[in-house]
């Protein structure tokens, strides 16, 4: 890529922001999965959309002007409008992007594999590799095993003193 | 509803349609194989969404790596 056509890029990536769209609550995803449809058929020339779960009732539409947006939207049941001003590209990430919450100690269960379902106890993470020891509650005889991260679900913090 | 999502009280994203705990792709649940990873490991509990409609152009797919245009969910526990 040429000196020029890197500098382009970068400036597109800083200038990104995305413009929001209410919907009534719970029917988001209804209404941006009617938005994406219509996108690729009337080619509006937006690249992308978002819902973040912590944000009920928003649909976050990637570069779009908002005389086009306003159009888009119109006629799409459960749709409220648009709301002012736009949320720079910075934030979004920011909100995706969760740092890791579990700490030694806490109580977790197990979402993925064969012990789905069992509670355990973290006895070791290793976040370079991205696993997590645990220790199985309910087992008979105290049995370490080793999981990724995002097969644990926290449950319970550790108690203060423990 | 699965039992684990009624018991928490967290209503369904979107019914009929689950994810992929590997690439998180959101695909209908009537498709046995994942159609991006081949992934057959899948979770009907699934939170948030990325319509990526234009992968090129987008400084959000860009910014999270994201290559191919498609569905993706945030959350999937």
């Amino acid at each position: 890529m040429s000196e020029k056509e890197e500098k382009k890029t970068t400036t597109a990536s800083e200038e990104s922001y995305f413009l929001i769209v209410r919907t009534v609550g719970g029917q988001e995803y209804n209404v941006a999965l009617i938005m994406k449809t219509r996108i690729e058929n009337k080619n509006l020339g937006i690249p992308s959309l978002i819902i973040l779960p912590q944000l009920k009732g928003l649909i976050f539409v990637e570069r779009g002007l908002p005389h086009v947006v306003q159009n888009l939207i119109s006629g799409i049941k459960h749709c409220r409008g648009m709301l002012r001003g736009k949320v720079p590209l910075s934030e979004i990430v920011k909100a995706i992007s969760r740092p890791v919450e579990i700490h030694v100690g806490d109580i977790v269960e197990i979402v993925s594999g064969p012990f789905r379902g069992y509670k355990g106890k973290v006895m070791d993470i290793d976040s370079e590799s991205g696993t997590v020891t645990i220790e199985i509650m309910d087992a008979a005889s105290p049995m370490p095993i080793t999981l990724r991260i995002k097969d644990v679900r926290l449950l319970e913090r550790k108690r203060e003193g423990e | 509803m699965s039992t684990s999502a009624r018991r928490r009280g967290r209503k369904r994203a979107l019914p009929g349609y689950k994810a992929c705990r590997n690439c998180k792709a959101v695909i209908p649940e009537t498709e046995q194989k994942c159609p991006y990873c081949g992934g057959t490991d899948f979770s009907e509990e699934w939170y948030g969404l990325i319509i990526v409609i234009d992968p090129e152009k987008s400084a959000l797919a860009k910014a999270l790596g994201i290559t191919r245009k498609g569905i993706y969910a945030i959350d999937v526990p």
